[in-house]
């Protein structure tokens, strides 16, 4: 009996039994092992032979250089140098993370998709994902449960489900989470985990000091050098550390034009234009945040991370592509105004990606009817 | 008159469920938000509203023959204001606490939407019986998101209801911890939000 | 339609009940009124000043008695003088900055055991207003209260928590050679091994903007104060040494 003929049959019987509302996670395990025999008809961007399976796929995908790098980068956090060693405390940490993002979104997934009369469709799959990567490695799992719970219900099913949110799932729970929990979430100790260890962050080292940015970073008892930085030997959410392997990722994304390269490219120029005004009108005499030379800001928190994997999220983002240009460079602004000027969040990138999402329906209506009355005068 | 007849039943009725002025009309949400952190100034709130909001529908109606319609809506407003702020020197001398913690937001029943409405729309066509059962009833229905709103955010966000503490000890030592953004006014609004989507997949209402 | 006689006499009537309703309530309840916001300073001075068991709730009364019998106050300027005849509540800090109050803590043979003065300024958000009290030392923090603040729920508004002001006490505000100062909110834990450590105060993880905002108004209002007080240190050493 082949696999194809297995699920098929156990649908079959599954459908007839008492435990029939198993179904739709068989047929979500079916289409994730197995090509489905239909395509999806409506949804993200469908275009050639491409699904939306195939589609979340790719980004998990793009996602396992970032994730192999975390793994690695938690171990080393903690205090071990050794490479295995390591790499087995990162798992330990991450793994029980990612099973408990996956199950508790897949009940939710499964409790709606049963209520609502569809199939579980796959947007659990990067949303499930990218929620963990975004979180401290210290994070309480029970917290991880609360988040994705409000991530699909809040962020997505009273949209009306995957297709239909206005905002990043992911980044809907991982604000929750913020607000509802800050002392596990932007508090001084939740980077490494192991217990009594306390490093501040590059971005909250740059945002607390009186003095120059720079000097502030190589001074502390780690070395954020940009190189570092870079590489991601520094503490920080699982998943934002290299900027090394999240530029992997996003070239996995690019080749298979999964990622849209003009919202990459514009929330890139729009944060590196901002933190250039902001880092030449200060002057040498700056400090903190406005003494930042501009390509730090990029290597630091989740700028990149965001960039790649969170701003190019089709649902919320912008359509159009003057939308997705005008969409890139406001969360690239914002992140940097928000780094910048607001003390209390010297991560801004959560924050400006929802701001975001809340403005793209708008820049699409405006692009639209910007290009309908453009059109009229050739009438 | 059969004061429980099934007709004024129906005004006291009508507005806890089909015709909620939080949940379906939507209206006074601002104060409904910003007095939820605890249950107590969510009951003392809920009090004042009632007492405002039947009272100011009784004088209204029992004026209403003799109120002159041009100048009609900034009299109902003196009326409905100096009801309000008689409730507000009130709690200032009696229950000093619980008025600092509400703050200006007695103060802005004047503005409560469902006040001005109940007067506009109900007070001046009817009796002043009928009046004063619409006033109660459209105040209960507020209260009663209020109350369930100040339940969750005072429970989730300090562990508490009415100050006690209610999740024990043992909880917190096992990690427990309280919800940040319950206290913060968008819980209000998310859990307003869940409420009202609970009671439209119950009733089955949507509206457009 | 109503005549404009008709509407103006009907104004003036409404006018006139809804004035004197509420005049007459203001003026009755004004004096009710006037005591709940006496007492609710006084019980704040008597928290900072640690009189009160934090575990139990006080009636009005008992606030009113405990601060008559144990609690008197003068006004000083900042040369350090006191200016007599005044007492705290005559002066309003908001209008006269150069009025400054200060409530001390008596035993039963009139020596004062504590000096009580009032705190605030920003933190992050809002202003926080609260009371610091020292001992007869003045060098020594018996106890502090933070009453009112906007600050974010879960951190800094933490600081309203009896475990983060209990931090306070037994700190000093000054060093070795006499000079102020004041009492710092650390970030996080303060390690054993810090240097200054009887100046630093346990902070809240994830509210450093906060304790900042604290630190600064202290080192202000405790520098406001400090002409005074060092003339009564000084004073004291004074009387050892004849």
């Amino acid at each position: 009996m082949s696999m194809e003929q297995f699920f098929t049959r156990l649908e079959e019987r599954v459908s007839k039994s008492p435990v029939k509302w198993f179904a739709p996670l068989i047929e979500a395990t079916h289409s994730f092992l197995l090509t489905p025999g239909r395509a999806t008809r409506r949804g993200p961007f469908v275009r050639d032979n491409i699904d939306l399976k195939r589609y979340m796929f790719v980004v998990v995908v793009a996602l396992l250089p970032v994730i192999a790098m975390s793994i690695y980068n938690i171990g080393r956090q903690a205090g071990i140098t050794e490479f295995w060693p390591a790499i087995w405390k990162g798992l330990m940490v991450m793994v029980p993370v990612i099973v408990v993002s996956y199950a508790v979104g897949g009940f939710w997934e499964s409790i709606f998709a049963k209520i609502r009369g569809h199939e579980i469709n796959e947007g659990l799959l990067v949303t499930g994902i990218l929620f963990p990567l975004t979180l401290p490695p210290t994070i309480p799992l029970w917290q991880v449960a609360i988040g994705i719970s409000f991530g699909i219900i809040i962020g997505k099913e009273v949209f009306g489900g995957t297709g239909m949110n206005l905002l990043n799932p992911a980044l809907t729970a991982r604000a929750f989470l913020f607000f509802t929990y800050p002392g596990n979430i932007s508090g001084d100790r939740v980077w490494a985990a192991v217990d009594g260890f306390s490093t501040a962050t590059p971005l909250a080292t740059a945002a607390a000091t009186d003095g120059n940015a720079i000097e502030a970073l190589r001074a502390g008892s780690m070395d954020y050098s940009w190189l570092n930085m870079f590489n991601g030997h520094i503490p920080g959410s699982m998943g934002e550390t290299s900027t090394l392997a999240i530029l992997i990722g996003a070239a996995i994304l690019l080749i298979t034009g999964i990622g849209s390269w003009r919202i990459m490219l514009a929330t890139l120029l729009g944060g590196l234009g901002m933190a250039s005004i902001i880092y030449f009108l200060a002057g040498s005499s700056a400090t903190g945040m406005m003494s930042l030379p501009p390509t730090y800001h990029l290597v630091m928190g989740g700028f990149m991370f965001g960039t790649v994997f969170m701003t190019t999220d089709p649902v919320s983002a912008a359509g159009t592509n003057t939308g997705k240009w005008l969409y890139g460079i406001l969360i690239g602004v914002m992140v940097i105004l928000i780094r910048t000027f607001n003390p209390a969040y010297p991560e801004g990138m959560m924050l400006a990606i929802l701001f975001g999402n809340v403005f793209s329906p708008l820049i699409d209506h405006f692009v639209v009817q910007a290009n309908i009355k453009r059109r009229l005068r050739h009438v | 008159m059969n004061i429980l007849s099934a007709k004024n039943m129906k005004f006291v009725k009508d507005p806890l469920m089909d015709n909620n002025p939080i949940s379906v009309q939507v209206l006074g949400i601002c104060s409904a938000l910003a007095v939820t952190v605890q249950m107590k100034t969510a009951v003392v709130m809920s009090l004042a509203v009632i007492f405002v909001l039947s009272s100011s529908s009784l004088i209204i109606s029992l004026i209403r023959n003799k109120l002159p319609s041009q100048i009609r809506i900034i009299v109902e407003l003196a009326i409905i204001a100096s009801l309000v702020i008689l409730v507000d020197q009130i709690l200032k001398a009696y229950l000093y606490d619980i008025s600092k913690q509400l703050s200006v937001f007695v103060g802005l029943i004047i503005t409560n939407c469902i006040v001005l409405g109940r007067a506009e729309a109900f007070a001046l066509q009817q009796k002043p019986f009928a009046s004063w059962l619409d006033g109660i009833g459209n105040a209960l229905g507020y209260s009663m998101f209020l109350l369930a709103v100040a339940f969750g955010r005072e429970l989730l966000g300090s562990g508490t209801l009415f100050g006690y503490h209610i999740i024990p000890e043992s909880f917190y030592a096992a990690g427990y911890q309280n919800m940040g953004l319950m206290v913060l006014a968008p819980g209000a609004f998310i859990l307003l939000g869940l409420i009202i989507w609970l009671q439209r997949a119950v009733t089955g209402t949507v509206s457009e | 339609m109503y005549s404009n006689a008709y509407i103006l006499r009907f104004a003036a009537i409404i006018t006139i009940v809804c004035g004197v309703l509420l005049a007459s309530a203001a003026t009755l309840l004004k004096p009710m009124q006037q005591e709940n916001i006496q007492t609710d300073i006084k019980k704040n001075i008597l928290k900072a000043v640690s009189l009160l068991d934090t575990e139990r709730e006080y009636s009005k009364l008992e606030i009113l008695d405990l601060f008559d019998q144990r609690m008197t106050s003068i006004v000083v300027n900042p040369g350090g003088e006191v200016l007599p005849g005044l007492k705290a509540e005559d002066v309003n800090p908001a209008e006269e900055p150069d009025l400054l109050p200060i409530y001390l803590l008596k035993d039963d043979a009139d020596e004062v055991l504590a000096y009580c003065i009032p705190i605030d300024g920003k933190g992050l958000w809002s202003t926080i207003h609260g009371y610091l009290a020292l001992e007869s030392d003045l060098i020594t923090v018996r106890g502090v209260t933070f009453y009112d603040h906007g600050e974010t729920p879960g951190l800094g508004g933490e600081i309203s928590q009896q475990w983060f002001q209990d931090n306070f006490t037994g700190k000093k505000i000054l060093d070795e050679s006499e000079n102020l100062v004041s009492v710092t909110i650390a970030k996080g834990q303060v390690r054993d091994d810090a240097k200054g450590k009887e100046h630093l105060v346990d902070g809240i993880s994830g509210a450093t903007l906060t304790g900042d905002g604290i630190n600064k108004f202290l080192r202000e209002d405790l520098g406001r104060y400090n002409p005074y007080f060092d003339k009564l240190r000084n004073q004291d050493q004074n009387e050892v040494v004849s």
